[in-house]
């Protein structure tokens, strides 16, 4: 029983014993080893052994030294500069563009920030070039088109808690609203995804998937004015 | 210009910004990856590719820990991934041949083959006490760094550290 609680003792030890040998302790720390030193013969030995083990093992091992180039080979493996990094006002614009769209064709709910930011958006070019274009396609959503032919009155929003899909969206009102992307409905089948970001993502060649996303969700309040401040611009 | 401010730069577009962290960290992060592996080629894949993924992530970057914490972090968990798919851990009878410290001045050549075996020695620890005692002791860090960076408490990381100083004492008995 002695030795069990010697035993606890010293397991509890451990991480001040830890912090002492590594040369990172605190006062508070150097005192605990310090009292339980003087009472465990146990924990002395191992600690006037491994003391100076460790000063040895610090002298004696070697180094890692650094191939050559190696800074130019990670740079190389990056995309190229052209693609490598988009500047952020210009990511946020883009996006602006994109999401408008789909905005004013769907009267989407837009998430960004911390929750959801219903965007009203009454007119947009695209939209208003597909009404004098391409009338059959007023046809295929009489309430999105008139939305966007009516600028007075605001857009359908989705219910709360159920963003429309782009899925539901007719293609060429899609492919309107969207003209960066190429056939969007197919490029939806090929990604998989319905959700808003993944057919942002679809449309920015050379990018990592991950990275228009995650801007997306981890906009600041900040960035989110940004975004809405250039939907504004848009409008006007 | 700061490692943080370079971040900063580099979330901004500014690939100048982006190499000036590759210049001042990939040597740091092979070293870690080289103390993990014991393996120079795979050390080199490790380093590259940790800043593939935090160039390719540096949007969802927060700040809330400093880059070195960040990439650091991104190395590691590249290496327990190659250890957890490559079966660790090497036998240090294979990583290095065992013979005994030899006392008196080292010539040149023992210093090397202490040094080889001090190496394997800390290459067969376990994942976390590995990478806990290189940190500490090869890159630097304190301990409330390794607890950012591996994902564990501090009071942690001080355990791990301790169980592998009485492991390598263990394999390096002869070492005085």
């Amino acid at each position: 029983m002695t030795n069990e609680k010697h035993y606890e003792s010293c397991a509890k030890i451990e991480e001040a014993l830890g912090a002492v040998l590594s040369g990172d302790a605190s006062p508070a720390e150097r005192a605990r080893v310090e009292a339980h030193l003087s009472s465990c013969p146990v924990c002395r030995a191992t600690f006037t052994d491994f003391a100076p083990f460790l000063a040895r093992l610090r002298k004696s091992a070697q180094s890692s030294p650094v191939p050559d180039g190696l800074a130019e080979r990670v740079l190389a493996r990056l995309p190229t500069p052209a693609s490598r990094v988009v500047p952020f006002p210009r990511r946020i614009r883009w996006a602006a563009g994109a999401l408008a769209g789909l905005a004013a064709a769907a009267g989407f709910v837009l998430i960004v920030g911390r929750g959801p930011v219903p965007m009203r958006v009454p007119s947009h070019e695209p939209i208003a070039t597909l009404s004098q274009a391409a009338p059959e396609a007023q046809s295929a959503s009489p309430a999105a088109v008139s939305s966007a032919t009516a600028p007075s009155e605001p857009p359908p929003r989705a219910a709360p808690g159920a963003p429309r899909r782009l899925s539901s969206i007719p293609p060429d009102l899609l492919a309107e609203a969207v003209p960066e992307i190429d056939n969007p409905m197919e490029r939806l089948a090929e990604i998989g995804s319905e959700g808003i970001e993944g057919e942002i993502l679809a449309s920015i060649p050379a990018t990592d998937p991950g990275d228009m996303t995650n801007m997306i969700e981890n906009l600041t309040d900040r960035e989110a004015e940004e975004v809405l401040a250039e939907l504004q611009k848009m409008e006007g | 210009m700061t490692t943080q401010e370079s971040l900063a730069r580099a979330r901004a577009g500014d690939a100048a910004a982006f190499e000036g962290i590759v210049r001042e960290w990939s040597g740091k992060i092979y070293g870690l990856a080289f103390r993990m592996t014991g393996d120079p080629d795979a050390s080199e894949e490790i380093a590259q590719e940790t800043f593939v993924r935090a160039h390719a992530g540096i949007h969802s970057f927060r700040g809330e820990a400093s880059v070195g914490t960040w990439l650091y972090r991104i190395a590691a968990n590249l290496c327990f991934a190659r250890s957890a798919s490559a079966g660790r851990t090497v036998p240090i009878e294979e990583a290095a041949e065992i013979r005994a410290f030899s006392p008196g001045p080292e010539t040149l050549t023992e210093a090397r083959e202490i040094g080889a075996r001090i190496g394997a020695a800390v290459a067969a620890l376990p994942d976390r006490e590995r990478a806990v005692f290189v940190l500490r002791e090869f890159e630097g860090r304190s301990h409330a760094e390794i607890a950012g960076i591996l994902g564990m408490a501090e009071n942690t990381a001080k355990v791990h550290y301790f169980h592998a100083v009485r492991a390598l004492r263990r394999r390096l008995e002869d070492l005085r």
